[in-house]
Order: structure tokens, then C-alpha cells, then sequence
């Protein structure tokens, strides 16, 4: 620990501390987790910016199908590409303490392609599309699944789902909590 | 305020029942929106009101119908000025969603407090609202609360003003201020950012609730800052201007001595839970595994392990409590020379825990009845050290218990409605975001594909069931339900047939095999029972898995109760010897169910283990080696989970008779971890079968509690109404345990009246019945609430439909007033109409580039004529108020020159651009 230690500053891992949802040696643990995806990089530069196709190498966001989504969205630059610190805030939202509204916030806009701040039924088809794998739904099925989840969800029958109803629906779903998370 | 009801019931145009106060409340709600230009930094106070000239402004526009050509630039009227009036989305909703903040239902009301402005306001900039919408419809539209995720400003925040603050509902709004506060990341940030930046902290600022000076205001800002959804450095940026703007103008009033101290101690408390998850990081048990497990087989399988060090984690302080107070002393006082062993130890012993373990401490009738004295003045009396330190234990694992199963149940039944969405669940939570397992990945396709298409499938088909069929099922369900009861009162016969004939021999000296009987034959139960329960409900033709899951656990669960049931009964009832008649009858009763109880819990280790490896381990061998019939099994979370729960009740029930049970229960569930473990990673394979993990959880802490009820049940009893044996165990001698108690007060009574009366009163009837009392008024209030919560969450839900109903009689609405302006204007170019259908999207667009997918605005119109418009327009300055940098330029001055002040200029409007270039 005395070794990691060094990367930061008592005073850098305060403010970190304060800023996320992370202890100290939760903070080392996380740096020690981004150091693991490009040592030479990170050496180099403690913050440094890592590309996407380095982030994807997290065995968690490997598989996930949402991957270059989840990128997208903590990326500062808006290219993917992460920052330590934007690394860090990716793993405090996905973190055990991370509160359900926020955890919500950042699910819909990992599941809002197009980022028009809808989920719409183009959004779903993809997220479906990309849940299921290769395994696909057929195109009469999709539309019966998109239909049922605007029935359950969107209740202005706008046929897409605005943040406030994401978030009515993530209240209702209590398994959220416990799949929308990483360990660390 | 009422205007739009007004203007709204002649026309009669939509049937849009009693919702009228609805469509106030939005518009009032954009009126609301003003906001203090994010130039410079004017006081947050100041801009709150629309200014008189902002005002006149308004209707002078709304008089030139606006967008006319006659409009004429005004004096006076200030860039400044315009800022104010920004129609750029100022919203920042009291509620988690904006829509909820604004209820005028009374009930909502009073618990989110929404400041209305004047209606005076409201009225102009409804106004204003259709003046602007007259030139650009799509203004009015992403004016709509619901777009406004992402790019919210911040409402005017007259309602914020220090003056008028009070505790309760100031509480609750500033948790709901954070919630908006979260809310204003902006996707695009560069030149939208500082604007943002600026008014959280005006938000921050201007919340007394977040004040520096106080401890907890720190603290709460701190975690208000924490959840600012941004990057890190933005949140850096907030605090920085936030600490440094506070300290500039902190002029707090200073709290009283009393609360301040509280503070100072809620501070430093904070910190020290924050240093403790420091440390307790290092600690934390098995981190690694768990992720490993984790990331190879979902949350499901995770959540057994994690029970199970939940469960490690509660022996632990029960292990040491015991150890501490009861056999501690007992070493200390009693050095084990004195008695000497009247058995030699043989190996056959760690197993049945009989012979020479008898004469230790691992047994409750080894324990002394006698009263050491520590000093002249100090006395420690054993019996009664048992006895509290029993109760204590039994007290810590019910509030440890009750507040998991609370969290648990919060969790998943209040916040979950019972009402199960499926489709939005499996859609929007069916990753699992912690797979790390490539393999396991597919597999989750796959499961939830097929979970998918099997909902699906269900749906296309929509079963008639006959109603002879239905007869049909139930009465197999009956029948099954019958084989089941008669299942599980065979082998609790089986036991009690069993310990009769055991008891009976018991003096004649048992082989090994025969004093293990009882426990192999329970083992032999949690092995093969629950296989079969799971057998005989998949022929019920349960709809739904989940369901049969339910029942199956369900089962087994009343099996292993009722076991539990039966040994209770029989240890208590048959063995003590309370009745000279009872022929059965052991010397020593404490120890005996003690042994009882130890070799239930090795046997069943040993058996578990071994089935875990031995079964587990053939299989897959079976598997890589010879066919490929036999499936690598996978991991039954039920049915672990249920063997954890069943081993941790036994050590419950024998922990009174055996206080060293704990340490082998502590080793048990440390060694069946690594044996689960290997088991899990090498030879089973992740389940297709999705797995519920909060439900799972609420289910198996509450079954847990129904286990803890029957020993506590088990507990009680025994102390109270069985007589302790006569030659053995600290309570020796006495009628019964409960004595030691009794002599205690009678003791007291002696040197201290007070305290006497105090215990006589407060064990009163009246006293508890009194006490029982007022916990079920507590109860019956709680539920009360939680009733009314629940009202209030349907009505707000209630809510958003109507607001959803307002979006579209105001786009109606205005597509009149475009028809009514374009009459009266005389402008016949077809292009200029928008239609809307009824659901507020746009149907039809002017422009021929428009003729797109029904979710596309027509908003980039051509460029020239937008020109044109934007420079006759009154309030225009020209190039420098309409400086694309500016935020804030209201869209209805500069509807197109200005891009979009939202942060990102919407998807959908560049995309058309890219289409109509």
C-alpha cells in the first residue's frame, strides 16, 4: 500500500475523497485498477487520458453491451476517452454508495443513443438489440416488447420515455440497485 | 394564474377534464423561469422579479404580435433586461422530476412547498410563451418540463430567499434541491458550463440548509456536491466558488451553544464513519472471491456468499460476547484440574461431541453455579453472567435482523411497487453490470433473450384455459400439496419415532453411528427433500417460474421448520427431567441438547461438503469425460441458501446449551465459503435462470426471522418453564432459570429500594401491556403513512399523465393561434402551418426537408427568412446581444440567429440540418 500510496498526495486524496463516493484506499484501489489498463501511459501521467479502446479493455465493460455508451457519457471530452478523474466518476456512480437518482441519471443517458434526452422506441430496439446478443428478436416481437414497455412506462403516451418517467419506472424496479453496479 | 383556464373553457376544443390547474401551474412554472444573466456575477436575489420594464416589455410584444413587421426597436430596452426574460429552460423542478414539484393537490402541496409567482407574472409570460411560440413553435416545446433534462437552469429562486426558511419543509426540499442539482450536467459543456457552474452555486448558496458555519450545513454540502452528476472537475469548480463566495458573505446567525455542539458532534462523527470505511476497507472480508464470483456468475449467485458472510459477520460479536463474560471467567475461576475428565478423549469424539467433550467448556452443564467474588465489594455470579449474556445475544440478532430485514423490505416493497413492471425491468436492469465472464456474458444474452421471447410468446397468445382444464390443475395442485404436507409430517415423525427409541437405549451406551442417526437423517432431509419438493411443483404448471421457485421454497421451508419444531419439542418436553414419571429422562438436559445440537451442525458441514464436492465434482467429470448427457450442474441458490439459513437457526437453538457452538459455527461458515467457492468457480456454470436478488433477499432475511422466532420461542421457554437439572449446569438447584433473576431482585430489595420498585414497576401488566400498546399505535401510525405515501404516489403519478395532456392542448393551442396570426396576417404559404397530431408531435413541417420521421421539428427553417425575421425584431440589438456565446438571449428575440441555449443543440435539429443541407 506504501508503494501506491505515493501516486497521490494526502491532499489530492482528500478532494477526491470529497468529491466522490470513494474512501482513500478505495481511491488507490480504483487508480490502481486504471493503472492496470495502459502502465506505461499512467506512469507517465497519473490523469492521464486514456482512448476508448483502452477503457474497454475493463473486463466489466468488455462484455457489457453497452460499452461505448457507458464511455461516452463520464468521457469529458465527449470522444470515449477517459481521464483518471473521469474514470474515477465512473466508478463512484457505479459504486455501492452512489445513490439510486443518480445511478438513474446516468442509466438514461447510457440508454439514450441518440441523445435527444428521450428514450425513444429507436433507443429500445438498439438496447434490446444489444442485450440479447446475437440472439435476435423478431421484428413483430420487438414491436410487441416496445409497445408493452410504453405501456408500463410512459405515461404522457408519447411513445418515448423523458427522464422523470425513467426514473418513476427505475423506482419500480427494485433489482436496479443491485445490477447497476461494479464492484470494485 | 387562471388565465389559461379561462381562455381554455369556451373554446371547449379539448376534453381535458378538471385538469386545468394543471396548465396553470406549467405555465406559471415557465414564468417562473426567469434568470439572473450569467455575466459577471449579480446578486442571485436581485433578478427575481421580472423588472417593471421586463414586464411592459412583454406585453408591449404581445400586443405587436409578435414577429409582425411593425415592430419597432424600443428603447430602453436592455440586452440586460432580455436576459431575464430568457425563455431558455430556467426550470429547475422542486421535485425529483419537474413535473412533481407543482402539484396544487393539497396533500402534495404541503409536502413539496412550490411558491407560486403572482398570477400577474404568470399571465405575461403565458403571454410571452405564445408570443414566442407564434415565430418558433418548437420554443414552447422544449420549453416542455420533460425536455429539460440536461440542460436545466435554475427557476427563479424568489422561494429561496433566507428570510423565509423553515425546518421541516426546507429539509425536504433541499434534498429535492440536490436531486435537481444532479440533474445539470450538460452533455455538451464548453460555454454552457459556466453558466451551469454559476448556478449550482447560487443553488448551493442559497439554500440555509447548505450553509458553511454549521457542521451539518457542511456536511450536507459536501454530499450535495458529491452529487452533482458532472465530472469531477466540475464539482471541483462548485465547491471552490461555493467555499469561496460563502466565505465572503457568511454572516450567519450563530447557532445556540446546545446545537452547535451537536453539530461539532454529527461532524465529527461523520468523519469518523469515513475514516472507518477507510479502514474497514482493508479488512473487508473475501473481497476478492466475491468479485471473482461476481463477475463470473452475476448477482445472483453472489448474494448466497454474501449472506453468508453477513451471517459470519453477526457470530462474530456473539462469539465474543460469549467468550468474553461467560466462558472466560469460567476459565478463569474454574481451572478444569478440578473436575476430573471421566472419559478419555478418542477421535470418534470431534464428531459426536460426546465422551470427553462433556466435561469441557464447550457444554452448558460444565458451567459453575457459583458466585466468585473479585473483590470485598465485587462479586461475579456465573448463573446469572449466562443468562444476561444469552439474552443479550438474543436481543443483538434481532435488532441486527429486524434492521436488515426493514432495509431489505424498504428496498424492495415500498420503493418497488408490488405492481411488477416485467418488460422495463428486464430491459432497463437486465445487465448485469458487474459480469466481468465473457461466457457468462453470452449466457445473459441468451437468458435474457429467452425470457424475452418468452413473455413475448405468452402475450401473442392469449390462452383460454377451459374450465375443466383449470379444475384439472388445481386438483393436481391439491393433491400435490397433499403428498407434500404428507411428506414433511412423515419425517418429522421419522425424528421424534426416532429419539424415542434413542432416548430409551441412551443408558446402554449407543455406537457412533447410532448417536448420529437423528442428524444423518436431517441431512439426509436437506439433500433429497428440497430436490423433490422442486420436482413435484414443476408438475404443477405454475405460469410463472418465479412462482414455482416460491413454492418450492416455500416447502422447504416448512419442512425444515417443522423439523426444527419437532426437536424443540422433544428436547424440551420429553427430555428435561421436570416429571419423576417420564421415563426417558436424561441426567444432564442442557448438555444433551447441546451434544444434540453439535452434531447436527457437523454432520451437517460434512455432509454438505462432501455432496457439494462429491456430486458436484462426478458430474463434471461425468461431463468432460464420458457423456455429454450429464449438464454441469449449476449452482442452486435456493437451496444453499436455505441449508446456511437452517445451520445458522441450529447454532441459535444450541447456542444457550453450548456457548463454544459459535467458534464451530464461525469455522463452519468460513470453511463451507472456500468450499462453495471451489465448487462455484470450477465445476457448476452460471444459471440461465435470471435471479431476483432483492426479492431473494427480503425472502430469505424474513425466513431467517421466522427461524429466530422458534428459538427465541425455543429460548424462553426453557429458561422459564423448564427445571434446570439438578446436578449439573450453573443454573443447578433451582425450580427455574429465570430464579437467578428473581434472587437478583431480591437482592436489591434488600440495599436499594428504588431500583426494586423501579424493576417491580416497569414488569407490571399494566406497565406492558401499556408498552405493547403504544408500539401498535406506532405501528398503526407507520402504516398510516405509508398509506398516505402511497396515495400521494399515485396521484403524482395521476399528475404526469395530465402534464402530459397539457403538452398537448398547448401545442393545440398554438397551432390555432399560428392559423388565427397567419389569417390575420395574411399569409396563405402553407409552409408557415405546423400541424401537430395528437400526441404533440409534429405531423406535418413547412418545410419540404421536414417531410421526415414525425419525431423531427421542423425548426431549421430557411436561413434567409429566419435572418430576416431576427433582425426586424424590436428587442434585437444586433450582433452583439445575439452572440451565439450569449446563453441567454432569449429565443424569442433571437429565435434563430442564437443557437439553441441548450447545451446541445438537439440530435434531432442537427441531423435535419444535415438532411437539409
Amino acid at each position: 500500500m506504501g508503494g501506491s500510496h505515493s501516486v497521490f498526495t494526502e491532499a489530492e486524496l482528500d478532494d477526491y475523497q470529497e468529491l466522490t463516493f470513494f474512501s482513500k484506499k478505495e481511491i488507490l484501489h480504483v487508480h490502481k485498477r486504471f493503472h492496470l489498463l495502459d502502465p506505461e501511459a499512467v506512469r507517465r501521467d497519473k490523469n492521464a487520458c486514456l482512448p476508448m479502446d483502452t477503457i474497454l479493455e475493463l473486463p466489466e465493460l468488455k462484455v457489457n453491451p453497452f460499452k461505448d455508451r457507458i464511455c461516452k457519457v463520464f468521457s469529458s471530452t465527449d470522444d470515449g476517452s477517459l481521464t483518471f478523474e473521469d474514470f474515477l466518476d465512473m466508478m463512484s456512480v457505479f459504486s455501492d454508495s452512489a445513490p439510486k437518482s443518480m445511478k438513474a441519471e446516468y442509466a438514461f443517458r447510457i440508454y439514450d443513443f441518440d441523445e435527444d434526452d428521450f428514450v425513444s422506441s429507436a433507443d429500445l430496439r438498439e438496447m434490446v438489440n444489444r442485450l440479447t446478443g446475437e440472439q435476435q428478436i423478431t421484428d413483430d416481437d420487438m414491436q410487441h416488447l416496445i409497445n408493452n414497455i410504453f405501456e408500463e412506462a410512459d405515461l404522457d403516451d408519447d411513445d418515448a420515455l423523458s427522464f422523470a418517467e425513467f426514473e418513476h419506472v427505475i423506482s419500480k424496479a427494485p433489482d436496479f440497485m443491485n445490477t447497476f453496479r461494479i464492484r470494485l | 394564474m387562471s388565465s389559461a383556464s379561462r381562455r381554455r373553457q369556451p373554446r371547449g376544443q379539448l376534453s381535458v377534464e378538471n385538469d386545468s390547474e394543471y396548465v396553470n401551474v406549467e405555465l406559471g412554472y415557465a414564468g417562473a423561469s426567469g434568470y439572473s444573466g450569467g455575466q459577471g456575477m449579480p446578486s442571485q436575489y436581485e433578478n427575481m422579479e421580472p423588472s417593471p420594464d421586463l414586464r411592459y416589455g412583454a406585453r408591449g410584444v404581445d400586443n405587436l404580435a409578435y414577429g409582425a413587421p411593425t415592430g419597432t426597436p424600443r428603447t430602453g430596452y436592455q440586452p440586460q433586461d432580455i436576459q431575464l426574460n430568457t425563455i431558455n429552460p430556467a426550470f429547475s423542478g422542486s421535485g425529483q422530476t419537474p413535473l412533481m414539484g407543482r402539484s396544487r393537490s393539497p396533500s402534495v402541496a404541503s409536502s413539496v412547498s412550490y411558491q407560486s409567482s403572482n398570477a400577474e407574472a404568470d399571465e405575461i409570460h403565458e403571454r410571452e410563451i405564445i408570443a414566442a411560440s407564434l415565430s418558433d413553435p418548437n420554443s414552447v416545446i422544449d420549453m416542455l418540463p420533460s425536455r429539460q433534462l440536461g440542460h436545466t437552469l435554475h427557476r427563479a429562486k424568489s422561494h429561496h430567499h433566507p428570510s423565509h426558511h423553515h425546518s421541516k419543509s426546507m429539509r425536504k426540499r433541499s434534498r429535492s434541491r440536490s436531486a435537481s442539482l444532479r440533474r445539470s450536467r450538460s452533455t455538451s459543456r464548453r460555454n454552457y458550463e459556466n453558466v451551469n457552474l454559476e448556478n449550482m452555486v447560487d443553488d448551493i448558496l442559497a439554500d440555509p440548509n447548505l450553509l458553511q458555519g454549521t457542521s451539518r450545513g457542511t456536511l450536507r454540502r459536501r454530499n450535495t456536491i458529491r452529487q452533482i452528476s458532472g465530472t469531477i472537475d466540475t464539482r471541483r469548480r462548485v465547491r471552490e466558488q461555493v467555499n469561496r463566495r460563502s466565505s465572503r458573505t457568511s454572516k450567519e446567525k450563530s447557532p445556540g451553544i446546545c446545537t452547535a455542539y451537536f453539530y461539532e458532534a454529527a461532524y465529527k462523527w461523520e468523519s469518523f464513519l469515513e475514516s472507518l470505511s477507510d479502514f474497514t476497507y482493508s479488512l473487508e472480508l473475501w473481497r476478492s472471491s466475491i468479485k471473482k464470483i461476481e463477475g463470473n456468475f452475476g448477482s445472483g449467485v453472489t448474494s448466497y456468499f454474501l449472506l453468508l458472510k453477513w451471517l459470519l459477520l453477526l457470530n462474530i460479536p456473539v462469539f465474543l460476547l460469549t467468550f468474553g463474560f461467560v466462558t472466560t471467567p469460567q476459565l478463569i475461576y474454574q481451572p478444569s484440574a478440578s473436575v476430573p475428565h471421566s472419559q478419555n478423549f478418542s477421535g470418534w469424539d470431534l464428531l459426536t461431541g460426546g465422551g470427553w467433550f462433556k466435561d469441557t467448556e464447550l457444554y452448558c452443564g460444565y458451567y459453575t453455579n457459583e458466585t466468585f467474588t473479585v473483590d470485598n465489594k465485587n462479586y461475579y455470579s456465573m448463573p446469572l453472567a449466562y443468562l444476561i449474556t444469552n439474552i443479550l445475544i438474543f436481543i443483538l440478532i434481532l435488532i441486527v435482523i429486524a434492521q436488515g430485514m426493514s432495509r431489505a423490505y424498504r428496498q424492495y416493497f415500498v420503493t418497488g411497487d408490488r405492481h411488477y413492471n416485467f418488460f422495463t425491468a428486464k430491459v432497463f436492469c437486465g445487465w448485469d453490470y458487474s459480469i466481468t465472464s465473457e461466457s457468462t456474458a453470452k449466457l445473459k444474452n441468451k437468458s435474457i433473450y429467452l425470457e424475452l421471447a418468452e413473455a413475448l410468446t405468452s402475450h401473442h397468445s392469449s390462452d383460454s384455459i377451459g374450465c375443466c382444464k383449470t379444475f384439472g390443475i388445481y386438483l393436481l395442485r391439491l393433491t400435490i400439496n397433499i403428498i407434500v404436507f404428507a411428506i414433511i409430517a412423515g419425517a418429522s415423525y421419522l425424528i421424534h419415532y426416532m429419539y424415542d427409541s434413542v432416548v430409551a437405549e441412551i443408558d446402554s451406551g449407543l455406537t457412533v453411528i447410532r448417536e448420529l442417526a437423528i442428524p444423518l437423517v436431517i441431512s439426509g432431509y436437506n439433500l433429497t427433500l428440497p430436490y423433490m419438493f422442486s420436482v413435484l411443483s414443476s408438475f404443477e404448471k405454475y405460469s410463472n417460474p418465479r412462482m414455482q421457485l416460491y413454492v418450492s421454497l416455500f416447502r422447504t421451508f416448512l419442512m425444515k421448520a417443522s423439523v426444527l419444531c419437532v426437536l424443540c419439542y422433544f428436547w424440551l418436553n420429553q427430555i428435561s427431567c421436570t416429571d419423576e414419571s417420564t421415563q426417558n429422562c436424561v441426567e444432564c438436559w442442557e448438555t444433551f441438547i447441546g451434544n444434540e445440537v453439535y452434531k447436527l451442525v457437523i454432520v451437517d458441514f460434512i455432509l454438505q461438503s462432501l455432496a457439494t464436492f462429491v456430486l458436484e465434482f462426478i458430474r463434471r467429470i461425468g461431463k468432460d469425460h464420458c457423456c455429454q448427457t450429464f449438464a454441469s450442474p449449476e449452482f442452486d441458490i435456493a437451496r444453499n441458501t436455505m441449508d446456511l439459513i437452517q445451520s445458522q437457526t441450529y447454532t441459535w437453538i444450541g447456542m444457550y446449551f453450548s456457548p463454544l457452538l459459535m467458534v464451530i459455527n464461525i469455522f463452519k461458515l468460513v470453511l463451507i465459503f472456500y468450499v462453495k467457492k471451489v465448487s462455484v468457480l470450477y465445476n457448476c456454470k452460471p444459471s440461465l435462470r435470471p435471479w431476483k436478488a432483492g426479492l431473494a433477499k427480503t425472502v430469505f432475511l424474513g425466513i431467517l426471522f421466522l427461524m429466530y422466532m422458534i428459538c427465541l420461542g425455543a429460548f424462553g421457554y426453557s429458561v422459564v418453564q423448564i427445571q434446570p437439572s439438578a446436578n449439573c449446569g450453573p443454573f443447578r438447584g433451582r425450580n427455574d432459570t429465570y430464579d437467578v433473576v428473581i434472587d437478583l431482585f431480591g437482592k436489591w430489595q434488600q440495599s436499594d429500594r428504588v431500583i426494586t420498585t423501579l424493576v417491580i414497576l416497569l414488569t407490571s401488566p399494566g406497565v406492558l401491556v401499556g408498552i405493547i400498546l403504544i408500539i401498535i399505535l406506532l405501528v398503526y401510525y407507520r402504516r398510516s403513512v405509508s398509506l398516505g405515501y402511497k396515495e400521494t404516489v399515485k396521484r403524482l403519478q395521476h399528475q404526469i399523465n395530465l402534464e402530459g395532456k397539457d403538452k398537448r392542448f398547448l401545442l393545440r393551442m398554438l397551432q390555432e393561434a399560428i392559423k388565427k396570426r397567419n389569417k390575420k396576417l395574411g399569409i396563405t404559404n402553407p409552409n408557415d402551418s405546423v400541424v401537430f397530431s395528437n400526441n404533440g408531435r409534429v405531423l406535418r413541417s413547412p418545410s419540404p426537408s421536414a417531410s421526415a420521421p414525425s419525431r423531427q421539428r421542423p425548426s431549421p427553417r430557411k436561413e434567409g427568412k429566419r435572418k430576416h425575421k431576427a433582425h426586424r425584431h424590436p428587442g434585437h440589438h444586433g450582433g452583439a446581444a445575439a452572440s451565439p456565446s450569449s446563453p441567454h438571449l432569449s429565443p424569442r428575440l433571437s429565435p434563430r440567429l442564437s443557437p439553441r441555449p441548450s447545451p446541445k443543440p438537439s440530435p434531432r435539429t442537427s441531423k435535419h440540418n444535415q438532411g437539409a443541407n
